[in-house]
């Protein structure tokens, strides 16, 4: 096994020609990686995604080889994969306008050159969900929208069409999923790539809440910016602190880390249905 | 059927990059054109046979997806 990159919150191994991707406990707030993890944070992404993965499996393929034939020191927070070659677009599907692109639409009425009716305040339902790829990190170190016509031409429009199409159809069966379990997906970050056959395959972590954006729906009111569903507590505590938000980041307490968990693992067992077992596992 | 041939944009660009400053050049890139210079990378890629496409190691974000979160959501 090789270690080819240790990133903020997963790590990438390279295994008998398969991929190994391996979530950790770190949690990240405001681009610094906090020196407390959260118990189980790891185990709970890996394991929601290898669920949507198998949820959209008949939507489009997918790179999972396996979450079981693992090293036993990453059991239940690892994921083998088949190695893609990777679209070098991010592909983003939004449903609710907010963020960045809520700057936008207010500055042209539009977002990634997607118009939108006049009068959303933050945080409203889009009429659709629509999609806004961006470039992959840039090579400036900002990131900037694309807008359709800019995959085309990037990547042919037959190989365009197909990730926008399946960007929004695993957007949209997700959303519909988490809503009727009191979650809003307000938008979702997927990637693509082909397999060794040259199939278009989604890869890379589904419908977590690193990847996507979760919102309770209780507590859900247009007009205003919305909480996240689970890193919201680590953030508020996180401003009470005087900590200006540049490394090194503060240890976190234990009932903040305590909170947390649980509502990573509240995400995970309204989306799955499944009973989370402290420690990895589920019943 | 021959092997399918891959290489990575953004690679390329640090080539031509590079190769242009050997040659004297003094080339910037410019906020806001990084849409261009992937595609025009990968156009000419495709152009010679090679698909642009990029390693799982280059491609996947592993730091939490900061860059999405502060991309989409400013934070």
């Amino acid at each position: 096994m090789k270690h080819i990159h240790a990133g903020k919150v997963r790590d990438l191994y390279e295994i008998d020609g398969d991929i190994l991707l391996v979530a950790s406990d770190r949690v990240s707030v405001y681009d610094v990686s906090l020196p407390t993890p959260i118990p189980d944070k790891g185990a709970l992404l890996n394991q929601l995604s290898a669920w949507w993965f198998e949820k959209m499996a008949d939507v489009v393929p997918n790179h999972v080889v396996s979450t079981t034939d693992v090293p036993a020191e990453f059991a239940g927070r690892a994921m083998r994969c088949k190695p893609l070659k990777m679209i070098q677009v991010e592909c983003i599907a939004r449903g609710y306008l907010t963020g960045l692109g809520m700057r936008e639409y207010q500055r042209d009425g539009k977002v990634s050159g997607v118009e939108l009716p006049a009068g959303l305040v933050e945080a409203d339902k889009l009429p659709e969900p629509i999609f806004t790829p961006t470039t992959k990190i840039s090579d400036t170190g900002h990131d900037e929208f694309m807008t359709f016509a800019d995959v085309v031409n990037e990547i042919g429009q037959e190989t365009a069409d197909r990730i926008r199409d399946l960007t929004l159809e695993v957007y949209t069966k997700g959303a519909e999923h988490a809503a009727k379990n009191g979650i809003i997906i307000a938008d979702t970050k997927i990637e693509f790539g082909f397999d060794a056959d040259g199939v278009l395959t989604l890869g890379d972590e589904v419908l977590t809440s690193d990847s996507s954006r979760f919102w309770p729906a209780d507590e859900y009111q247009p007009g205003r910016t919305q909480h996240a569903f689970d890193k919201q507590f680590v953030r508020d505590w996180s401003t009470t602190t005087g900590w200006d938000k540049t490394p090194p980041g503060p240890a976190i307490p234990a009932e903040i880390v305590e909170a947390t968990r649980k509502r990573y693992t509240e995400v995970y067992e309204r989306i799955t249905g499944n009973t989370w077992i402290p420690g990895g596992g589920h019943a | 059927m021959p092997e399918q041939q891959v290489y990575d944009p953004y690679r390329l660009i640090d080539d031509v990059e590079g190769l242009l400053i050997q040659r004297g050049h003094a080339p910037v890139r410019l906020d806001g054109r990084t849409g261009d210079r992937v595609a025009g990378a990968s156009r000419l890629l495709r152009g010679l046979g090679i698909d642009p496409l990029r390693a799982p190691g280059d491609a996947l974000d592993l730091d939490g997806q900061i860059a999405y979160q502060s991309r989409v959501h400013g934070d």
